[in-house]
């Protein structure tokens, strides 16, 4: 069960959920995230980058995200690219999180499979 | 394209610098940089992905714009980081920018198309025919309105294609059963009818719109057909039934029916549509139809206080004019809709 500390964050928006899970598998720059987020959420969140730049900052202020350092291939341009990772904190809001939309889809099979019944 | 490409680039990064001083100097380099990255991905995929990302882009900035301000000095808003209020002001930030351009151009259409067709706006079947041209090509516009505001990257045509059927089909209706009117203009049939429409229109407009949203959201390409079928009956029935429900032929009260009938069979079409489509769309579409002719009404009193000569003379005084008024509506409009639209999107999107 996660701690009382983190359920105060819950439930996430759905923007700071598909950010934090596109970072748990690895590190990823500014663009990456917003590709892979794209993917994850089956095209249906399209960042813009000011919507994009405006949660990551407010995700590093939260403690939820870090800089890891740059990417070691930068842009066509030359310019090199910050990525940005998982902290512990955000690790485990993620999986509270994970936890709790979980308890909510059990909850809603159950009913399904009672009215089924 | 490249310099096209380097030109979005560099007013992108000239935007930048309207940010608080600390979050440019945090972030700016990198938002250059991923909004480059951003746009040429875009262009790739065609001039209308690029316009849509370059769109995009220019809705959500004037509000995070404003956040970012506002929470450099008081870290209070946490309203804006709800979906339903990210599209909210999406919403009303493209509805008052949308609707002000399409209606210009709507009415910049249907003036210069009649004139073109023979001089004044007339009776006849021309007029009427420059009336359809004008009300699908501003269809068009209608269309891209909706790929802006609410389509993914996946469905472009499909939000273009129904948010253009769901503009078309009450703004032809309308004008074609205005000049279809001017055919029985002495009677008083004509006279209660000529008074109704502009109410009704916006009724129209506000349930047809909430309509192919719903339409729109459930990706069901069966609700299609019946859709091209209505923009094709509908505006057909709007110049039939004045003509031939004319007073002189029927008992004065078939006639007033018969046209007021026509009006309640295109609203109950667009309930039957939403409600078929959408688990709330009896909702969606009694929001939009009541709503919609109460936000126009009091958004043109604001209009009417600041006393703006609307009833000018000159054409295009008049079109621009008319851009301008649909500004205020277009932004409670799109709040609303916008709101709805998040909060609807949201919910579904927590539920799966």
């Amino acid at each position: 069960m996660p701690s009382e500390d983190l359920l105060t964050n819950l439930p996430l928006t759905e923007t700071t959920f598909f950010i934090l899970l596109s970072l748990a598998s690895s590190q990823k720059h500014g663009y990456a995230i917003a590709k892979d987020v794209e993917n994850l959420s089956d095209n249906r969140i399209i960042f813009s980058t000011s919507t994009l730049y405006t949660a990551l900052k407010r995700l590093l202020e939260n403690g939820w995200i870090r800089r890891a350092g740059e990417d070691p291939e930068p842009d066509e341009s030359g310019r090199p690219r910050k990525t940005y990772t998982l902290t512990d904190h955000g690790r485990r809001i993620l999986e509270a999180e994970a936890v709790r939309l979980e308890s909510l889809v059990s909850a809603a099979k159950l009913r399904s499979v009672g009215e089924g019944a | 394209m490249k310099s096209i490409l380097r030109f979005i680039a560099q007013v992108y990064s000239r935007l930048i610098y309207l940010f608080p001083l600390k979050f440019q100097a945090e972030f700016g380099e990198e938002m250059q940089v991923v909004f480059s990255e951003m746009v040429a991905a875009a262009a790739s995929r065609g001039n209308l992905a690029l316009t849509v990302a370059c769109s995009r882009e220019l809705m959500d900035f004037p509000i995070l714009l404003v956040r970012s301000h506002l929470e450099e000095k008081k870290n209070m808003l946490n309203l804006f980081h709800s979906q339903p209020s990210r599209f909210a002001f999406r919403g009303a930030v493209g509805f008052s920018l949308g609707l002000a351009c399409v209606r210009a151009f709507s009415l910049f259409l249907v003036f210069w198309l009649s004139t073109a067709f023979g001089g004044q706006m007339g009776t006849g079947w021309p007029h009427v025919l420059a009336v359809l041209v004008g009300c699908g090509l501003a269809a068009i516009a209608g269309g891209l309105l909706f790929i802006l505001l609410f389509s993914d990257r996946e469905r472009f045509g499909w939000y273009a294609l129904v948010g253009g059927l769901g503009w078309f089909i009450p703004q032809a209706c309308f004008y074609v059963l205005n000049q279809s009117l001017f055919t029985r203009l002495g009677t008083d049939q004509s006279y209660i009818l000529l008074s109704i429409l502009p109410y009704a229109v916006f009724a129209l407009v506000g349930g047809y719109m909430s309509m192919v949203l719903c339409v729109a959201e459930s990706k069901q390409r069966a609700f299609l057909w019946p859709l091209i079928g209505a923009a094709v009956v509908f505006p057909t029935l709007s110049y039939i039934i004045p003509q031939i429900s004319f007073p002189g032929n029927y008992p004065s009260w078939f006639s007033l029916f018969a046209d007021l009938g026509l009006l309640a069979v295109l609203l109950a079409t667009a309930l039957f549509l939403a409600i078929k489509s959408y688990r709330k769309g009896l909702w969606m579409v009694v929001a939009g139809t009541v709503g919609f002719p109460i936000i126009y009404y009091l958004s043109h009193f604001v209009i009417y206080q600041l006393h703006l000569d609307l009833n000018t003379p000159n054409v295009l005084q008049g079109v621009i004019y008319t851009g301008i008024t649909a500004i205020p509506e277009g932004i409670v409009f799109g709040l609303i809709v916008g709101l709805i639209f998040g909060w609807q999107r949201g919910s579904t999107q927590a539920a799966v």
